[in-house]
């Protein structure tokens, strides 16, 4: 029962684990939001660097497995939330309400996020989705008098517990099929022939429905822009990246484990995938709102994701890690953005929502304008960005397992796509009628610090995306040694 | 998993069982609307207390501190069930399993020292606070006369 070689590789989580608690001890010793917040980054860079030394460390545990994609997955989401705390404190800075326990929320999530991306069993896999979606459900809510973000979080409370019963009905009926919940127990059983059957085609039948609602695939995506839009900005950019990357991590692990994809269930991906770019493109098209955009925005691109997923192997995960940490810098850096440029009302922080209210940023803010216009056109796929690498990585490993269709697909949406994002950058160069103002926002020093290193993260893996590469082959050899 | 995935395995059974359950509810209620009896009475809808006219409204205030009362308990009295499932094996989880419940004892009191700090111990009214505001609206009173 007692791994001790186990321990320090689970020391980014303990270090979260701790430090969520010690958090919650200084904010009743005493209420400061600058300290809570710096308390929060030293944490987090603490649990960062404790990540460097089980780096070259292979363990398996009955539940927990740690190895390369596990500990590349958790460092970047590590960092992820890093940019999100030095968002959210100009956010909260002039909020009224307690704004200290946000920090313990975003440490929680956090551990919950970087204990999935390493579950090997369904039990810590369950723990850790629950830990990542109760901390949101608060999260989302948590300026509590403005009745958009209560709202959000009442939609996001009620679907997430929805997807968490069916996902935990799959995984109870794949269970009662094989008698196992580690992952490595069902790899083992898959070679030898599960013997298909009811239970197991209903079982990952609904684990998949769960695992989509999770992920926001098409026909599981209709909570994905009323809660961005009403959840303030960092937490939405929490949700568009966190809680997405580490749930698809399980995915991988689960469906890799069973073994080879069954046709039955790669037609289904495939389905899946097609109408999440499609619908997810086409949906954007009309979208006024910025936020609302992002979040169709981002169900295409978890279908671009998607299909890295099917044609699976090492080339799919290669292609599936870089576009992941390509979109995460895309969304991190365009909530960023939204969140810098709110401003604060009466009951919380008014954010800028309409397309419109961006016409003439650059003649304003010239730098944030170049970067949210470079982030659409990584969104977009144009060359130069991280984005294009990303999309060209998916599209490489669709055409090497010959998925035809899912290719064809990707192209055509990726067209569709192009015009909504060029509408956003046209709306940013374009010179007002009347002027718009924009406040300056306290404590920009470190949030600029922040944009500038996603700004050049986002041209260094579009001009030279060898290094980034090279650390995720790194980490695919891992798992196979 | 066999690539003959679908094949070899009948699917009628799951089928015909969620044919019964969508008729079974659509039936009752279709029946229910059919053959019910409706009331169109003075008093139909008006809310039903044993017999006796309405007082008032359900929609009382009432002091929140029940619901944190509630909540407390709640909360620690389930804590309390997994010390107890520690307890019970205690031998077989051993000194490990002693240090994760000396951990989970510690958070417990961490949120305990958090909720006294945050005054949500704090029941009743708190006669030091009402003492300050009444001397303040005393001295406010002499300073305006």
């Amino acid at each position: 029962m007692w791994h001790q070689h186990l321990l320090p590789a689970l020391f980014p989580q303990i270090i979260l684990a701790a430090a969520s608690v010690l958090c919650l001890l200084l904010i009743a010793w005493k209420r400061n939001h600058a300290v809570v917040h710096l308390f929060t980054l030293l944490s987090l860079i603490l649990a960062l660097a404790s990540l460097g030394k089980i780096y070259d460390a292979t363990a398996v545990d009955g539940l927990f497995v740690i190895d390369g994609l596990g500990v590349f997955v958790e460092g970047v989401i590590l960092i992820a939330v890093f940019f999100i705390t030095i968002f959210s404190y100009p956010y909260f800075f002039q909020s009224q309400i307690e704004k200290e326990e946000y920090y313990v929320l975003l440490l929680l999530a956090t551990l919950g996020a970087t204990s999935m991306v390493i579950s090997n069993h369904f039990v810590s896999f369950f723990l850790s989705l629950e830990i990542l979606s109760v901390s949101l459900y608060t999260l989302i809510a948590y300026p509590k008098k403005m009745s958009a973000s209560v709202e959000a979080g009442v939609k996001y409370l009620i679907l997430a517990a929805v997807s968490s019963a069916v996902l935990v009905f799959g995984l109870g009926l794949i269970y009662v099929q094989t008698g196992q919940m580690s992952l490595a127990e069902l790899g083992k059983l898959a070679t030898g022939g599960i013997g298909a059957n009811i239970w197991m085609i209903v079982g990952l039948g609904l684990v998949i429905a769960g695992l989509g609602f999770k992920l926001a695939l098409v026909p599981f995506h209709l909570w994905t822009p009323d809660v961005y839009a009403g959840a303030p900005a960092p937490t939405s950019a929490f949700v568009a990246t966190i809680s997405k990357g580490s749930v698809f991590v399980f995915l991988w692990r689960l469906f890799s484990s069973v073994g080879t994809m069954s046709h039955a269930v790669q037609l289904i991906f495939v389905v899946i995938a097609i109408a999440s770019m499609l619908i997810g493109n086409w949906l954007a098209l009309l979208q006024q709102n910025l936020k609302r955009l992002l979040a169709y925005s981002s169900i295409a691109n978890l279908g671009y994701l998607i299909v890295a997923f099917v044609a699976s192997g090492e080339t799919g995960l290669h292609a599936a890690m870089f576009f992941l940490v390509a979109y995460f810098i895309c969304m991190l850096g365009a909530f960023g953005i939204i969140s810098f440029l709110s401003e604060p009302a009466e009951s919380g922080q008014q954010e800028r929502l309409s397309l419109s209210s961006y016409t003439g940023l650059f003649w304003q803010k010239p730098g944030l304008a170049v970067l949210l216009a470079l982030i659409m056109l990584s969104l977009a796929g144009i060359p130069l960005t991280a984005g294009f690498i990303g999309k060209f990585y998916v599209l490489l490993s669709g055409v090497y397992s010959t998925q035809w269709l899912l290719v064809i697909v990707l192209i055509l949406s990726s067209v569709i796509g192009l015009f909504y994002y060029l509408r956003v950058v046209i709306q940013l160069f374009s010179r007002p009628e009347t002027p718009v103002s924009y406040p300056a926002s306290p404590y920009a020093v470190s949030t600029g610090l922040a944009f500038l290193v996603l700004f050049i993260l986002l041209i260094w893996f579009g001009v030279a995306p060898g290094h980034l590469m090279d650390q995720i082959s790194q980490m695919v050899h891992m798992i196979k040694g | 998993m066999s690539d003959s995935f679908v094949h070899d395995i009948h699917l009628w059974p799951l089928l015909l069982y969620s044919a019964l359950v969508l008729l079974t509810a659509v039936g009752m209620l279709l029946l229910s609307h059919f053959l019910g009896q409706r009331h169109e009475e003075p008093a139909t809808d008006e809310t039903y207390e044993s017999g006796i006219p309405v007082t008032g409204s359900a929609r009382l205030l009432f002091p929140i501190h029940f619901y944190i009362v509630a909540m407390f308990f709640v909360v620690f009295d389930l804590e309390a069930v997994f010390i107890v499932a520690w307890a019970i094996s205690l031998r077989q989880v051993g000194w490990a399993g002693y240090a994760g419940v000396l951990i989970f004892i510690f958070i417990l009191v961490a949120v305990l020292i958090y909720e006294w700090r945050q005054g949500a111990l704090d029941f009743g009214p708190n006669s030091k606070k009402i003492l300050k505001a009444y001397y303040r609206r005393i001295q406010q009173k002499r300073k305006s006369s």
